[in-house]
């Protein structure tokens, strides 16, 4: 059985940046199932209101995310940002999963417990 | 599917982020044993894959979108135990670096995305297989979906008086963007396995 080297992984690699830098450009720009159920059918009782299901930073406090919206500060143009946070993101996800099951595995070695 | 922050009560996702970390611990434990290690780097790849195909949204209904969630495509390919870590790694980067899905509702996220969704979708297709093979692949993901969402609503409804209308709602929506990631998920099953850098037995990378 061959399994994947990195050279066999080159053409589907530059299908992930085509989609994460390109087609993620044409994605419908209205809000997801969640949100627009969240919205659609949100309780209508005072108490309710007053607690309001609405997403806020609540939680969120002392953390704000460094390429919000899947967009880059400081670069005007939404495509060229929508773009570059799509390879960034993509290569960031590739790299951080190398990274993590690199150190599994390394830790396998050392014994059944290590 | 991300849920924002200040939507979910604190007893609801003090323990779903608990869950969640428990959940990634056990899954990085049977990740170890099985996975071969020429196959990291498709393992990698795929995370990245899922990552992108995530920010693609479609339309569902005038005005509503969603995107393919991934969780049947890593539990089909790898088993449960790398998809689960895997899953978990793209909605940990989407909170953090992106803002998609709350910091406080990240456990609640890894839960429906990386766990139910996950696991729904391995024991279904677990199931189907042997005698459906690619009928496998499109139901179990399209469970692996609703479940998720079921989640989802769950964990919304218990945190504020959300009613049937809301369940319902997000039942019918994620059976169509289910039903979309169903074929989408065929696909590319398909095309891994005709490429070969995936057997159509997946446990083989996920030995």
């Amino acid at each position: 059985m061959k399994l994947a080297t990195p050279r066999r992984l080159i053409l589907p690699g530059l299908a992930v940046a085509v989609i994460a830098g390109l087609l993620s450009l044409l994605a419908y720009p209205f809000p997801d199932a969640l949100e627009d159920s969240l919205e659609s059918h949100r309780p209508e009782t005072k108490a309710a209101e007053e607690a309001g299901p609405r997403p806020s930073s609540e939680g969120s406090e002392g953390w704000s995310a460094p390429l919000p919206d899947y967009s880059v500060p400081g670069v005007k143009s939404e495509g060229l940002g929508g773009a570059l946070a799509g390879i960034l993101g993509a290569t960031g996800t590739f790299l951080a999963l190398l990274l993590l099951l690199h150190v599994l595995k390394g830790r396998g070695r050392r014994g059944p417990n290590g | 599917m991300h849920i924002p922050d200040g939507i979910l009560a604190p007893h609801v996702w003090v323990p779903l982020a608990a869950t969640g970390a428990g959940a990634v611990a056990v899954s990085a434990r049977a990740a170890r044993k099985r996975l071969a290690e020429e196959s990291v780097p498709l393992v990698g790849l795929m995370g990245a894959f899922v990552f992108a195909l995530q920010m693609v949204n479609f339309p569902i209904a005038a005005g509503v979108s969603d995107h393919v969630v991934g969780a049947g495509l890593l539990a089909v390919t790898f088993g449960p135990g790398i998809a689960v870590l895997c899953m978990a790694a793209v909605v940990t980067i989407q909170a953090l670096v992106f803002g998609d899905g709350g910091i406080a509702a990240l456990g609640a996220n890894v839960v429906n995305m990386a766990v139910l969704s996950t696991l729904t979708a391995w024991a279904v297709h677990q199931a189907l297989r042997p005698a459906f093979p690619n009928l496998a692949v499109a139901v179990s993901t399209v469970l692996g979906v609703l479940v998720g969402a079921g989640g989802a609503a769950a964990w919304v409804m218990l945190s504020q008086p959300y009613g049937a209308k809301f369940l319902g709602a997000m039942m019918v929506t994620h059976l169509v963007s289910g039903l979309v990631e169903a074929a989408v998920t065929l696909a590319v099953v398909k095309a891994l396995r005709a490429s070969g850098l995936v057997p159509g037995d997946a446990r083989v990378v996920a030995r």
